[in-house]
């Protein structure tokens, strides 16, 4: 079912989200692109293709408290309260799609999943594509699930899509209207291209030749690549004690590229060679991810190829890979 | 599910085993979680000392326990060095039992040849106590044993105990003797031809990986298969849920898939190390 938005109409969508909701949308911060609060629509970001950051940190914040402690005799633990309900506003496909994925990772995880029960995702599509986006190749530009609302921006207004019985009532509001028996719809086409059949299987069979030290020798483990990814989830859980006998439990991101990663007591590390790290990152993406989820834990935002400080380019190399 | 929380322990006892080895007794303050802690020997719990970190240790008691459950812990890290300065009577959290065990179901009516060097004895003596609960399902039990020196030894009570045993045998090697000691000199492979019969045999291995590498070919000659040797292996496993991606070995995950694991299904791991 379609619905028309007129774009002149836009802060009064915003207007009407921020009702009962936080509304999060991309905003300008620091020089960066990110998902943020705002209160109305003119501190919105509409020109973009998509954002610097995905909004993982929104479902799976860095440094999220897991529980307090406090010591004496026994021991108390407390947990943090569910979040504010919300709503993603001008979320991009491809980062729905990451979500979409992780609900199959961490699902089971009551952090998560709260976070992502109390937020309505108002996505919409892409008329452009970036120079380093390759969503096309992996199936991500489409969205059949995981929205409450699809916006596509056709000029003056917007179609939109209901993806949810939330979306269906707010379109009852006077600012939208039913859309014609027939529109035109808008198609977008990504530069990069790699077939995505067999990924796992061409990585399973170049595990063990140089082909990662031809691509990847320039990588200094920086994590960028991991930092900016909508679906890198790994962490560490921490002990942050605030005295001798309280504190906290966070969970902070960590990255298989780092070689403190996979240290064990007596400083036994067992992916020394930075190349073998990168390997592990790209098998857990499109080798692991597919055997234990059926999917591949990439969905082509090519954030990590904007972000490296050196130029590596994980596209061309699945491009390469034979 | 708040699957990061752990429940609350007490520790109940502990037992110096050697200079840097402490056997620490512990008891779930819950009545429930108490009563329903299953598990299989080589089955391991994380365990978190509040205000220091968490780290996954062996169950070496006997499953058959209820009212407690034993790790034993060498000092080498952070967790382990602020455990070791706790005391009966303190608490400290507890998440699992985590992981997949030795096959004990399929264990029954074959002879058991224990391998294990320095603390990898932790999970064996889990299986050891099991195997004399339940004495008439199993055949001839066999431990071989290395540590560094005499002093190194641990679970020296209950080792004497074993060797009373009928139907066990215990076999102990040290790298380095002292006057005292009058046993077996080297490495624990060479025990391995002590051991006369390994038909209808399986054989547990938990030590330093060397040991692994050089036991596994001695059992190969002596004719054992490879889907009857079980190993029990190290990573950092931290979520113990197969998620957090700290401790994958190609796409195996040592904390839900192992950490003890068939022979077999390992061997042809590229990033196994050994």
């Amino acid at each position: 079912m379609y619905y028309v938005l007129k774009k002149k109409d836009l802060p009064k969508f915003v207007k009407l989200l921020n009702k009962d909701f936080e509304v999060i949308a991309p905003v300008k911060k620091n020089g960066s692109l990110i998902f943020d609060k705002v209160s109305s629509a003119d501190e919105i970001v509409k020109n973009y293709i998509n954002t610097d950051y995905p909004p993982k940190n929104l479902f799976l914040p860095d440094g999220e408290t897991i529980f307090e402690y406090k010591k004496s005799n026994n021991i108390k633990i407390k947990h943090p309260g569910k979040p504010k309900k919300r709503v993603i506003y001008r979320i991009r496909p491809c980062d729905v799609n990451a979500l979409l994925k992780l609900d199959k990772i961490l699902g089971g995880g009551f952090y998560y999943r709260t976070k992502r029960e109390n937020t309505k995702i108002i996505a919409i599509n892409c008329t452009k594509a970036g120079e380093n986006c390759f969503c096309t190749s992996l199936g991500d530009d489409q969205l059949k699930e995981g929205f409450d609302l699809l916006l596509t921006d056709v000029g003056k207004e917007f179609y939109i899509k209901i993806g949810s019985e939330w979306g269906k009532k707010l379109m009852k509001h006077k600012i939208f209207k039913r859309a014609e028996n027939s529109f035109k719809k808008t198609f977008f086409e990504c530069k990069r291209f790699f077939l995505a059949k067999d990924l796992d299987k061409k990585i399973e069979r170049n595990f063990n030749t140089k082909i990662w030290e031809k691509h990847f020798k320039k990588c200094f483990s920086c994590t960028a690549c991991s930092v900016v990814c909508p679906m890198c989830y790994c962490f560490d859980l921490v002990q942050v004690p605030k005295s001798e006998n309280e504190g906290k439990v966070k969970k902070f991101w960590s990255s298989c590229l780092l070689k403190e990663f996979s240290r064990v007591a007596g400083d036994f590390i067992f992916r020394d060679k930075r190349v073998n790290r990168v390997r592990q990152f790209l098998s857990h993406k499109f080798l692991y991810g597919k055997k234990h989820y059926d999917e591949f834990l990439c969905v082509g935002c090519g954030r990590c190829i904007s972000h490296c400080p050196v130029g590596i380019d994980y596209e061309k190399f699945l491009e390469e890979i034979k | 599910m708040k699957i990061y929380t752990p429940d609350i322990g007490k520790i109940k006892k502990t037992i110096k085993e050697t200079e840097d080895t402490k056997t620490f007794q512990i008891e779930l303050e819950n009545k429930i979680l108490r009563e329903h802690f299953y598990f299989n020997p080589g089955e391991f719990v994380l365990i978190t000392v509040f205000g220091v970190g968490e780290a996954p240790f062996s169950i070496s008691s006997s499953p058959f326990n209820k009212n407690y459950f034993e790790i034993t812990a060498r000092k080498t890290g952070n967790v382990t060095n602020a455990l070791f300065n706790l005391k009966e009577g303190n608490k400290i959290g507890v998440r699992g039992p985590h992981g997949k065990g030795y096959p004990m179901d399929e264990f029954e009516h074959t002879n058991i040849i224990l391998i294990s060097g320095g603390c990898g004895l932790a999970p064996l003596k889990s299986l050891i106590e099991y195997v004399i609960q339940k004495r008439g399902y199993y055949n001839k039990l066999t431990l071989l044993y290395g540590a560094k020196t005499p002093q190194n030894i641990i679970y020296e009570k209950e080792i004497s105990k074993w060797k009373k045993i009928k139907n066990f045998d215990v076999h102990l090697t040290v790298d380095k003797g002292n006057k005292k000691w009058k046993g077996n000199l080297g490495v624990v492979t060479k025990l391995i031809n002590k051991v006369k019969n390994f038909e209808n045999s399986v054989v547990c291995l938990c030590g330093p990986p060397v040991m692994m590498k050089y036991s596994i070919p001695e059992l190969k000659k002596k004719g054992v298969e490879d889907e009857d040797i079980f190993v029990s292996l190290e990573r950092k496993m931290q979520c113990g849920l197969k998620i957090c991606c700290h401790c994958n070995i190609n796409d195996v995950y040592v904390c839900k898939d192992g950490p003890v694991f068939r022979y077999l299904d390992i061997k042809d791991l590229s990033e196994l190390g050994w």
